[in-house]
């Protein structure tokens, strides 16, 4: 008795973290000839998989499973083999199949096809694996992690700030964890701690311009417009296009009363977004405040014509049109900014429209 | 070369000569005019002529100006002439004038007068340049001994005005303040202006050569004061009249109030200085003889405004009699129903009336938000507009002031709003006016109204679609009163003629009468405010017609509405129907509740008044419920109906009660499907639910 011992090279994301696997092998026997061919199949595939030669590797992989047809690494390799080729579908197929062959230790099978879901966009399925996945290795971290996004998306901010919690404790050096409990806790209202979380997750990845990004949010909405700006400024010096960034830094500086500093942003932010509908309408708001009612009302027209639903947008043209005396025009937007769900606007049509 | 040499230097000599005479203080004497002999003699007459009207006293200041102006002309640099011309400015239309005058007139000699440095503080507050303003009265601190008079008291009043109005000009109010236009406003005087709550109609004071009598005042050269009105046709003010006799006489007549409907005006009469209101009453297109107003309201002394409620049972006005907190007070009286007279008048109080002057009194139709204006409080200077609130317990609120640009340095009376509190209106000398004193419309655009931002973030970090952020919107305050405008035509059904009714207006739980009013007989016109939150019947009665009755709950929510509503009324004969709004049963009973008592004793009295006529008193439901219920529920609130009227003395035999079920909607179940919303629904069954009477004979 032999055996064969083969190692997998990990490969990111997909399969790290999964262990040397063994295959036993009886050499001598007729089929134990097929499966040392399999092997050989395997070992190739699994070169050509890891140097993304994608059609190739799941060839030989095709082969080795017809000589072997329970070969379970195959199948999860093949699997990962459609993954890197977005065909999540048959890396479903695959995955069930790894799954079903050897049930009990199938965690990383599991997690591959909750991802494979997810990315489908079926979160409950994808939700059911990461759980049976952390069922039987209780330190996965991803699947902690993917778990805790599929709970935010579905809203509930608690489950998942649990579960990044507990991707953090299987890895305490997973940023994105922090990053991503940061947000859980941001939308559950716990600034303190959203920005103590986003601030570790700078610290793990220095270079994590959303971190940055989102530690400036948790700081505007705490009212620290000068802590904001500067975490906004860190992640604009990271990524020079980041429009969204530049969006927010102008939020800030507007809440702060600067509101040339507010302009300069949002116009930057729609020189690299010319379609940044937001940016057209902040920078609606900000010149407003600095008595620019007819630019307002410009850029109001340019966010509702890149987004003729956009609500704020005409609630701040009524705004501005009621200052430059076209109480009608004011009136039309505002009945059009209540129709899409703004509440102040019914305010503004009792207080300043004629019946 | 040499020549150019000596010019320059002559012009530089002449330069320098006519800077130093500029600068030196320079009297009308003789012998500095030996070369215009002429012009200096008219010059000393013009101020002989001027110092005549200067000598009687502030109120003619005005007079002694054109006289003064022309001496200045042929020498500006006398620092005296100055010194009056500047001081006849504070006391005229165009006060801010005032300042290059006394400025000179201090450059020219600082020691023109010991009261100076008051005078300067007074324009450079007129002026709004509120630091200056205060660094001349400091200055004037020094000037005062127990004989001037410019006291301590004044001077430290003005910088405490100043301080307010530093306050105020930092944070103003967000109005948009409009001359309402050269149709209405002339170069002569406008102000005083009133209105019908929805400003269909305005009227106002004005000194016009078209005065009633033509006559003027002989020192001011002003015409007499008469009242003009206005009407709003299409969004604009149309040329105002003169309103004639009897309402203007050949002397002065000024506008005091209007009631909401436009039926009662007020207006003022001098007197020969005892000053009285006087009410005028439109019936049908003509006013009345204004009448004065009783002892309780015109005492001996002043009285210079006043303002009815809505419900025309209280009137607040303003007089200067005696044991008040200052010179002109405050004050209120009530209709006594019982007495059937007004009660005693009793003093607002110290929250309101201050050791300083009160005027201009208005109270809003929601007969709770009082605006007066006052030289006390917290006033920026002068007179300021101020609002208090009648609170749940009685008392009033502390006034606010309406802040800056509505109020100035200067006086601002006459202050009136419409119902919505959207809208103002006042008379201010502005530079954009036309002449003297011009009408301005201020529209209060409340508090700024927040702007809304989005954002978005990187939230997930291994998902690149950004989230955006959830907008929160800030809380707003409605600005608007809340108060209902029911106004419309009462009408003769079929032919539409105008009639003028008897409009009395209910509060269905209490069970009494808020007030009457009438429809003017010409128009058929009506206007009534109704205050939310409560629950109002409104009875429509007039002679040979059938009553008609309506029901309009307005609950404390809600805000500012204007309802058109032309009420047809029915002639008493054979086979019209009318549906008794309120008449109230029990839930599912056919109990009547006592808030139908009003209308039940309405429909006595038709019955008592009309002998002859046989009624059929119908019931319907709505059609939830089974057809065999609704049937039975509707026989015996029918049948309630008719024993009420037979236990109030109705024969038996002039009276059948007839159940109807869902038999006969107004609205049927295929029309309800169809209509949008849940409330209009609600409401279509409602008008289904009903209590209806027929005359059957005659």
């Amino acid at each position: 008795m032999k055996k064969f011992w083969i190692l997998l090279i990990s490969i990111p994301l997909l399969i790290s973290g999964l262990n040397a696997q063994d295959v036993e092998v009886n050499v001598g026997d007729s089929t134990a000839l097929n499966k040392a061919k399999a092997m050989d199949l395997y070992n190739t595939g699994l070169q050509k998989l890891n140097s993304n030669q994608l059609d190739q590797a799941i060839a030989d992989f095709n082969q080795a499973i017809e000589l072997m047809p329970d070969f379970v690494q195959a199948y999860f390799n093949r699997g990962a083999a459609y993954f890197e080729q977005k065909k999540y579908k048959e890396a479903i197929q695959d995955y069930s199949k790894a799954i079903e062959l050897k049930p009990d230790s199938a965690a990383n099978a599991y997690f591959s096809r909750g991802r494979s879901y997810q990315l489908l966009g079926d979160n409950t399925s994808a939700l059911n694996d990461f759980n049976k996945a952390i069922e039987q290795d209780p330190k996965n971290a991803k699947a902690y992690y993917y778990k805790g996004v599929i709970e935010f998306q579905n809203k509930d901010y608690k489950a998942a700030e649990e579960s990044f919690t507990k991707a953090i404790e299987a890895d305490p050096k997973y940023a994105y964890a922090y990053n991503d409990r940061g947000s859980a806790r941001l939308m559950q209202n716990n600034l303190e701690g959203a920005i103590s979380d986003y601030k570790k997750a700078t610290q793990l990845d220095s270079k994590m311009a959303f971190a940055w990004n989102n530690l400036g949010t948790a700081y505007r909405k705490m009212k620290k417009y000068d802590e904001a700006i500067d975490a906004y400024t860190q992640a604009v010096k990271l990524k020079s296009d980041y429009y969204i960034a530049f969006n927010n830094r102008g939020y800030a500086k507007y809440e702060k009363g600067d509101y040339q500093g507010a302009v300069d942003d949002f116009s930057q932010a729609i020189r690299l977004k010319s379609s940044y509908v937001y940016a057209f309408n902040n920078r609606a708001a900000a010149k407003y405040k600095m008595k620019d009612y007819k630019g307002a009302v410009e850029d109001c027209d340019k966010a509702i014509l890149l987004d003729n639903n956009y609500g704020a947008a005409y609630l701040n043209r009524g705004i501005a049109k009621e200052m430059l005396r076209d109480q009608s025009g004011a009136c039309a937007d505002w009945k059009k900014a209540q129709e899409l769900g703004l509440k102040n606007a019914k305010v503004f049509i009792q207080s300043s429209c004629e019946e | 070369m040499k020549n150019m040499l000596r010019y320059s230097l002559i012009i530089l000599f002449v330069g320098i000569i006519s800077t130093l005479k500029a600068q030196t203080d320079t009297p009308f004497e003789k012998a500095l005019f030996k070369d215009r002999k002429d012009q200096f003699k008219k010059a000393v007459k013009n101020i002989e002529q001027g110092d005549m009207y200067f000598e009687q006293g502030k109120s003619l200041y005005k007079a002694a100006l054109p006289f003064y102006l022309e001496a200045n002309e042929f020498n500006p640099n006398s620092s005296e002439l100055n010194y009056k011309i500047g001081l006849c400015y504070l006391y005229s239309t165009y006060k801010t004038n005032a300042l290059q005058y006394l400025l000179k007139a201090y450059k020219l000699n600082p020691n023109v007068s010991n009261e100076i440095h008051y005078y300067l503080g007074r324009a450079y507050h007129l002026n709004l340049e509120l630091d200056k303003a205060i660094e001349e009265y400091q200055k004037q601190k020094s000037y005062i001994t127990k004989d001037s008079p410019i006291t301590m008291e004044m001077i430290d009043k003005r910088i405490k005005e100043c301080n307010y109005g530093k306050e105020y000009m930092a944070n103003p109010e967000r109005v948009f303040i409009d001359n309402i236009g050269n149709v209405v406003n002339t170069k002569y005087p406008e102000y005083g202006a009133i209105i019908t709550t929805d400003e269909s109609v305005m009227m106002f004071t004005s000194r016009r050569p078209d005065t009633e009598g033509g006559g003027m005042d002989p020192f001011l050269h002003e015409y007499f004061e008469d009242i003009y009105i206005t009407t709003k046709v299409d969004g604009k003010w149309t040329t105002p009249k003169n309103m004639g006799k009897p309402v203007n006489s050949d002397e002065h007549d000024a506008t005091v109030a209007l009631s909401p409907d436009g039926s009662v005006l007020l207006i003022y009469h001098d007197d020969k200085g005892d000053g009285n209101i006087y009410q005028c009453v439109l019936k049908g297109d003509e006013w009345s003889k204004p009448k004065k107003l009783n002892k309780t309201v015109n005492s001996p002394q002043h009285e210079s405004s006043a303002c009815y409620t809505a419900d025309g049972k209280t009137l607040y006005f303003v007089s200067s009699r005696e044991g008040g907190f200052g010179k002109h007070d405050i004050y209120v009286t009530h209709w006594d129903e019982k007495k059937e007279k007004w009660s005693e008048a009793k003093n607002l109080g110290g929250v309101i009336n201050t050791k300083y002057n009160e005027e201009s009194v208005l109270i809003h139709p929601d007969g709770k938000t009082l605006y007066f204006s006052s030289q006390g409080h917290t006033s920026m200077g002068g007179y300021d507009i101020f609002k208090s609130e009648l609170q749940e317990d009685g008392t009033w609120s502390k006034p606010q002031n309406l802040g800056y640009p509505v109020n100035s340095a200067d006086d601002d009376v006459f202050f009136v709003i419409n119902a919505s509190g959207r809208r103002g209106y006042y008379s201010s000398v502005k530079k954009d006016g036309y002449g003297e004193k011009d009408i301005y419309m201020i529209t209060f655009l409340g508090p700024e109204k927040p702007l809304v931002l989005n954002s978005e973030d990187n939230l997930i970090a291994s998902i690149a679609q950004p989230v955006t952020e959830k907008i929160v919107e800030k809380p707003v305050d409605g600005l608007t009163k809340k108060i209902t405008l029911l106004k419309g035509m009462v009408r003769e059904v079929g032919t539409l003629k105008p009639i003028g009714a008897e409009l009395e207006l209910i509060d269905v739980e209490e069970n009494k009468t808020l007030a009457t009013f009438q429809s003017n007989e010409k128009t058929g016109k009506y206007l009534l405010s109704l205050p939310s939150g409560k629950n109002y019947g409104l009875a429509v009665k007039a002679e040979g017609y059938l009553f008609h009755s309506e029901n309009f709950n307005i609950p404390d929510s809600a805000a500012y509405q204007e309802i058109v509503k032309n009420i047809d009324m029915k002639p008493i004969e054979v086979g019209q129907t009318i549906v008794l709004k309120n008449i109230f049963y029990d839930y599912n009973k056919a109990t009547l509740r006592k808030e139908s008592i009003n209308e039940l004793d309405r429909l006595v009295k038709l019955l008592k008044d009309n002998p002859t006529i046989k009624i059929e008193l119908s019931a319907h439901t709505d059609s939830r419920g089974s057809d065999a219920y609704n049937q039975k529920l509707s026989q015996a609130r029918a049948q309630s109906v008719v024993d009420y009227l037979i236990e109030h003395g109705i024969s038996k035999d002039r009276l059948v009660a007839k159940g109807m079920g869902e038999s006969q909607p107004i609205y049927d179940d295929a029309y309800i499907a169809k209509l949008p919303t849940k409330e209009e629904k609600e409401w279509a069954h409602q008008q289904n639910r009903r209590t209806e009477f027929k005359i059957i004979s005659k």
